[in-house]
């Protein structure tokens, strides 16, 4: 493993900076203060991009530990940004600026984790805008060249924004949270993409599971896991590493995906099960449930203390491990505090959706791993598992198909319509939000979906409402359409939902009746020229008035049509429903 | 419980919105937001203007928009005073229609607090099985019959809008009539031998 990321480092300009201390039980750990890496320098507390295997996107975090390995694996400790997009489940209609971030605060899965050096992808130019005394305020300047602003921190246990800060967030310093004294955040490098090269070996989050299995998880390894061959070895220790006792095939590549896959659909299917849990995805889940969680999780993060500084002795291991050949037996307590990014990214959910039905036996072995690692959380996490458990739907997962600057909707639904994966659904109560309708979908199918409420207007059926949903698939379309045909999905108040193809997009309005528009020349000589451009009362005795109340009279008798069709509509449905058994 | 307090205040706090929101409809594509938004801006301070997207109707449907004022007063004022004139905007004769908008109007509208949706599968067994297909063939029915009724008034909308502009025409062809005869002096050839005074104006 050292050898490959050797091999990697080679093509790429690297050196240390300033040192700072050592640590590690033979004083094998040098930690380090600055970096420099293709040609950019890195500092402490820095804000940077990390690779995101297979997207063109990346995640934002903030360097709070540099160090190197006795075995000269280099390794950052990164505090994560989230994106609204993230944590939209927590945002509500709150307002959020188009490029703000959250720093991710208190303690919990998503907080930090532990990332080879080489999955930086380069630097952000993260400016705080926090009105905090202490913070020195950004120069305009400085606001216009930044990548991010932030100035409020998520609460990853908590799952709440917070506006202030204290004298520490999630255990950094408040001091470097804030921004530095003397403006180098202005002459940042932002964006530094790295080439394909790069990008293709950059190096693997598994070791963090080895290393410090105190900070992460195989779920995080599998989001930071790059393509390419050096995977493999990788794979291994990552496989061994979750593994308790487990022989695995040769195919390293289907084991890597059978625990990837298995984090998440664990992380489904015991939701409550860890404190990640809300984290993990239920974001727009049940509103009740996550408020329990809140509360829950509130009371004992104020009892806990103060996470764990850094241990070192944790670091020893991974050089020991990654020597073994052998099935390693890893202690499962030892990953037991795993900082997991579950926040689910669009990889997720696709592994998560496979991983619901996937049988393959491997999957299994991975699985079962999981969910022993899981339960031997101690104590303190475990306790989290609230008396919440699904009480009602759940939705256990989110896609990052919902940033919030993502394409307008109308687009969205276009599209789908010619790939052929948009339904229509009806006979939904009106009142329903559309994150309810998608988790309604995601409960019945278990497959992801966009949907949207269609906006009532006055001629809409007060009976029932309409639903736009955008599907992931074709196939999962075509499978949703005939399980709602032949199979019957009720909603409460004897509402079974009821799809249909939807109509093509009318586009854009084309005519309107109702407005007559007589040449300009005529115009002028009515003296009426204004009236067109404007808005206006519109007096009696010209003809103008005698047309608008016709109109008035058209509309009235529209109005009656639609209330008697409304109301015999109602009478049928009241009828039919009075036969059904059970509400 | 802190975090369903919150949820509370943000489910009054849209229903606040809802008051003091307006519905428009019979809107020509013509108006667009800004239009819209200084139309109604004498009747008090508008605060945003949302159009309401058409996705499944036809596309010579009137536009509709949501209008939000400062307050509830102002949101009654603008439906009291369309309701006793008809107002035009962006193009005439026909008036736009103004009502209390309604929350199923809105777009982004946080969920009911404490609301909980069940659904269940029913087992082809299952009694009510036969009856929950009878409803999901009525609602599909009760959609045809809505669109279909949408139809009718639009072509009823097509036949006024032709009269109006036959009207119009005939109208037009009057004026411009008493305009020439004005115009090439037959009209004062005609008033003296009729023995009238006829005074230019």
């Amino acid at each position: 493993m050292a050898m490959v990321e050797a091999d990697d480092v080679s093509n790429l300009e690297f050196s240390w900076g300033k040192k700072r201390g050592v640590g590690g039980k033979k004083k094998e750990v040098q930690f380090y203060e600055s970096f420099t890496y293709d040609g950019v320098d890195y500092n402490l507390y820095d804000s940077v991009y990390m690779l995101k295997e297979g997207e063109p996107e990346h995640y934002i975090g903030k360097l709070i530990k540099i160090w190197e390995n006795g075995d000269k694996t280099k390794k950052v400790k990164v505090q994560w940004f989230f994106q609204p997009s993230e944590i939209l489940g927590w945002l509500g209609d709150m307002r959020v600026l188009e490029n703000e971030i959250f720093l991710a605060t208190g303690e919990g899965v998503g907080l930090a984790n532990v990332n080879p050096l080489e999955a930086i992808a380069g630097k952000c130019n993260v400016v705080c805008t926090s009105k905090d005394s202490r913070n020195r305020q950004p120069s305009e300047e400085e606001l216009k060249l930044a990548d991010y602003i932030f100035y409020r921190t998520f609460d990853v246990g908590l799952c709440t924004i917070l506006d202030k800060m204290d004298e520490k967030v999630g255990g950094t310093e408040v001091r470097f949270v804030f921004n530095k004294e003397e403006s180098e955040a202005a002459c940042a490098v932002p964006g530094h993409i790295p080439d394909e090269n790069k990008e293709k070996k950059c190096a693997v989050v598994c070791n963090g599971t080895q290393q410090i299995p105190k900070e992460t998880a195989p779920v995080e390894s599998k989001s930071l896991i790059t393509n390419g061959d050096n995977d493999q070895s990788m794979a291994i220790n990552d496989v061994k590493d979750v593994t308790v006792k487990g022989e695995y095939s040769t195919d390293l590549k289907s084991v890597v995906t059978a625990v990837e896959s298995n984090c998440l659909s664990t992380t489904i299917e015991e939701p409550a099960s860890l404190l990640g849990k809300e984290v993990s995805g239920s974001k727009a889940g049940a509103v009740k449930d996550e408020f329990e969680m809140a509360t829950d999780t509130k009371v004992k993060a104020e009892k806990r203390p103060q996470p764990a500084n850094f241990s070192s002795d944790t670091e020893e291991k991974p050089a020991k491990k990654a020597k073994k050949d052998d099935v390693i037996k890893s202690s499962v307590d030892k990953s037991r505090n795993d900082t997991q990014k579950l926040i689910s990214r669009g990889n997720d959910v696709k592994a998560m959706s496979t991983a619901a039905d996937a049988p393959a036996e491997n999957a299994k072995s991975g699985h079962d791993v999981l969910i022993r690692q899981e339960k031997d959380k101690p104590s303190k996490q475990g306790k989290v598992d609230c008396s919440s458990k699904e009480k009602t739907i759940n939705k256990t997962e989110k896609d990052n198909s919902k940033w919030f600057r993502q394409t307008p909707f109308e687009d969205r639904f276009k599209t789908a319509q010619k790939d052929g994966t948009t339904l229509m659904l009806h006979n939904l109560d009106p009142e329903y939000v559309s994150g309810e309708v998608e988790e309604i979908i995601w409960h019945s199918f278990k497959e992801y979906c966009s949907a949207k409420m269609v906006q009532g207007t006055k001629i809409s059926t007060p009976h029932s409402g309409q639903a736009i949903v955008i599907f992931k698939t074709r196939e999962g379309t075509q499978k949703v359409m005939t399980k709602l045909i032949e199979g019957c999905l009720m909603l409460p108040n004897g509402r079974p939902l009821v799809c249909s193809t939807p109509s093509t997009f009318p586009g854009k309005q084309t005519t309107f009746y109702g407005h007559l528009v007589l040449d300009n020349k005529t115009q002028a000589q009515r003296g009426k020229k204004d009236a067109v451009s404007t808005s206006h009362c519109s007096q009696p005795n010209t003809i103008e008035y005698d047309m608008a109340m016709e109109w008035c009279l058209l509309q009235a008798r529209s109005d009656s049509w639609w209330k008697g069709l409304h109301k015999q509509q109602g009478e049928e449905l009241r009828k039919l429903k009075a036969t059904l058994k059970s509400k | 419980m802190e975090a369903s307090d919150d949820a509370e205040a943000e489910y009054a706090a849209f229903k606040q919105k809802v008051k003091k929101t307006v519905y428009i409809d019979n809107l020509s594509p013509l108006a667009t937001d800004a239009v819209v938004k200084t139309a109604l801006g004498q009747f008090g301070n508008v605060l945003n203007v949302q159009f309401i997207p058409n996705y499944i109707g036809p596309s010579n449907m009137p536009a509709a928009a949501l209008v939000e004022m400062e307050n509830e007063r102002q949101a009654m004022k603008i439906i009291e005073e369309t309701a006793d004139f008809p107002f035009m905007i962006s193009g005439m004769p026909r008036p736009v229609r103004a009502l209390p908008a309604e929350m199923e109007m809105f777009d982004e509208r946080p969920r009911r607090p404490g609301r909980t949706i069940q659904c269940q599968w029913l087992e082809e067994k299952d009694p009510d099985f036969e009856v929950a297909q009878e409803i999901k063939y009525l609602v599909k029915k009760h959609a045809t019959e809505a669109s279909h009724l949408l139809k009718q008034q639009l072509a009823e909308e097509e036949k006024l809008h032709n009269k109006h502009g036959e009207t119009l025409k005939a109208n037009h062809k009057k004026y411009e009539l008493i305009d020439r005869v004005l115009a090439d002096g037959s009209a004062r050839k005609l008033g003296n031998c009729y023995n009238i005074k006829l005074q230019d104006n």
